[in-house]
């Protein structure tokens, strides 16, 4: 069978985890994000000194930013930060998500009515103004832990939707004539969760997983256009001006340090952080697909 | 009865988001700064006593006053000022959740009828494609085209026809994709059901056979998933108002949270006017869920 998603999706998955993990030494790649203040360039036939942003040449194949720094390294240097992040943020929704769907997957009780209430409380704002809301509240912002605090916020925004699906999955399980019959047998719920529900749900969960990495990634960059960033610590800038500094340097932040110029209508700076996550959200995107159909998981 | 407890549900699940907001917005974000030896610290600590009496102060001065407080221009209270920015995007939203509707369901039906032809990558695959490009990515490359490419349309108009058509526009091609795309896979569920066979069998033609059987019966999973399509759409509004400098409804949000990278929350937070947008936005999900509920009881009784 062909499935296209999947082989396109690998290879741009490979692509990124190429990026990631050996891009910083390639040749063409400033690891150190060296600033550039002058150069001098050939002009007319006379050599002129010039001053940063550089415009794409064959040293710098996406020109350089206002302080001469290298776009094209910027972007991959910091592309195993955000990878993690979006990572970690989804790998802890669902480490909330699958235990609450599976604890309620009788549909009664506590738990039932939890997972429900969050799944509608979230879905009533877009989760970006209700993470900007949580997100700006001082005591995270002041936080030491800001940054764990940040990851759990954006993970349980939408932990419950994980929730609803897995409980879902495991009510319709339930009938089925091979859990009736593993129920019979007297096997314990340990052995059933293990054995039984695991094995079948891992290919929805893996499914959703790969949609929700995209979710995540689309998330930050929201956050990053209005100017929260996740990690960050409150520093001395100025004589007696404290400012939040962020920590970290991955593709949001490289995106709010410039969106002001999409007012001035000056894009080159924003679409290359916004191209990068864009390829990212449709590499697992197009991961998603393909395991469906490897799955045939319907969706 | 069904139809009225569902109704009751949600209003009651709305209102509990809502009371939830209201929490929020109101944590005290008073920091106490004090020098230490040269440098600024402070040390913010949470005190639920003091957070309770504000909550109480707050309330019993808006009963007293009649109102939430004053915006942050001078003379204008919290009430004009956020439906005044709702008033200002309640027509974008609306036009963006009928044009995301029709237009959706139209192309939902397009890319099932492509997939039995050799242009299926023109059906589903653009519907795909479109789903998956980030909204800041999309409207920043729409931005970039106008503005470029295409200057007799004032790009950043707030009033004339673009201040109406153009947000319209970009606010509702992601909901167009995504209503098209529960379409098509309605659609493409429901083939081979004895119904459909009945109906081909009588000698019906293909339109009739999609429009009168297949849609009718497949809209009522489409209308489930109107309350999502509003949802999209808020957050569509956020990006194309922040990109355009709008003055609506979610960039007054924005505003009003008075974000800044230097204390966090600035002097000119306004805990009225984003309450009163929330309630707006509540009170809009509440209707749509209404909506959906009652069409889908309509078109699907059983």
């Amino acid at each position: 069978m062909k499935n296209f998603p999947l082989w396109i999706g690998g290879a741009l998955l490979a692509f990124f985890v190429f990026v990631m993990l050996a891009g910083p030494y390639m040749p063409f790649i400033d690891k150190d994000l060296n600033k550039e203040p002058s150069r001098w360039v050939m002009k007319d036939g006379k050599e002129k000194l010039t001053l940063p942003p550089y415009k794409p040449s064959a040293q710098n194949w996406l020109g350089t930013d206002k302080k001469g720094v290298d776009n094209l390294s910027k972007l991959v240097v910091t592309a195993k930060d955000t990878i993690l992040l979006v990572l970690g943020i989804t790998a802890v929704r669902y480490a909330i998500g699958i235990p609450l769907g599976l604890l309620a997957r009788k549909k009664k009780g506590f738990i039932h009515q939890l997972i429900t209430f969050w799944n509608q409380m979230c879905s009533y704002l877009p989760p970006v103004f209700a993470s900007a809301l949580l997100l700006a509240l001082p005591f995270f912002l002041f936080s030491q832990q800001r940054m764990g605090w940040a990851i759990l916020i954006l993970a349980s925004v939408e932990a419950g939707r994980v929730a609803i699906t897995i409980q879902q999955q495991t009510y319709k399980m339930a009938s089925e004539p091979y859990m009736e019959a593993g129920t019979a047998l007297g096997l314990r719920t340990r052995t059933l969760t293990k054995n039984y529900y695991i094995p079948i749900l891992f290919p929805e969960v893996i499914v959703n997983f790969c949609l929700d990495m995209g979710k995540v990634m689309l998330l930050l960059g929201q956050l990053a256009i209005v100017n929260i960033f996740l990690g960050h610590e409150w520093k001395e800038v100025n004589y007696y001006v404290m400012e939040f500094v962020e920590k970290g340097y991955n593709w949001a932040t490289i995106l709010s340090k410039h969106r002001s110029d999409i007012w001035l209508g000056k894009f080159q700076f924003v679409i290359y952080p916004a191209f990068a996550m864009m390829l990212l959200i449709i590499t697992f995107n197009l991961l998603g697909e393909g395991l469906r159909r490897r799955f045939q998981v319907k969706g | 009865m069904r139809l009225q407890s569902q109704m009751l549900k949600t209003t009651v699940t709305s209102l509990l988001a809502f009371i939830f907001i209201v929490l929020i917005v109101l944590v005290p974000r008073d920091l106490d700064l004090s020098l230490d030896g040269n440098l600024w610290v402070t040390n913010y600590s949470f005190d639920l006593g003091e957070y309770v009496n504000r909550i109480y102060d707050y309330f019993a001065q808006a009963i007293q006053n009649g109102t939430l407080g004053e915006s942050r221009y001078e003379g204008q209270s919290s009430e004009a000022a956020a439906f005044g920015a709702v008033g200002k995007s309640l027509l974008v939203i609306v036009s963006a959740l009928i044009i995301g509707f029709v237009f959706g369901i139209l192309k939902g039906i397009l890319d099932y009828k492509l997939s039995k032809t050799k242009w299926n990558v023109l059906g589903h695959w653009t519907t795909w494609l479109f789903q998956s490009i980030p909204d800041f990515f999309l409207m920043l490359i729409a931005q970039w085209l106008l503005i470029k490419h295409v200057p007799a349309i004032r790009y950043f108009a707030v009033e004339g026809w673009e201040a109406f058509v153009l947000p319209s526009l970009l606010v509702s091609i992601y909901p167009v994709f995504f209503i098209a795309r529960i379409t098509s896979a309605s659609l493409l569920a429901q083939e081979g059901k004895l119904y459909i066979l009945l109906a081909k069998a009588k000698g019906l033609s293909d339109r009739k056979v999609v429009y009168k059987h297949m849609l009718r019966n497949g809209i009522a999973t489409i209308l489930t998933h109107l309350p999502g399509l509003l949802v999209f759409i808020l957050s569509n509004l956020l990006v194309v108002e922040y990109y355009r400098n709008y003055p609506g409804a979610a960039w007054r949000l924005f505003q009003a949270l008075d974000f800044n990278t230097f204390s966090g929350t600035g002097g000119y937070y306004e805990p009225g006017v984003i309450i009163y947008i929330a309630f707006s936005f509540m009170v809009l999900f509440m209707i749509v869920q209404w909506i959906s509920h009652a069409a889908r009881k309509y078109f699907d009784p059983r």
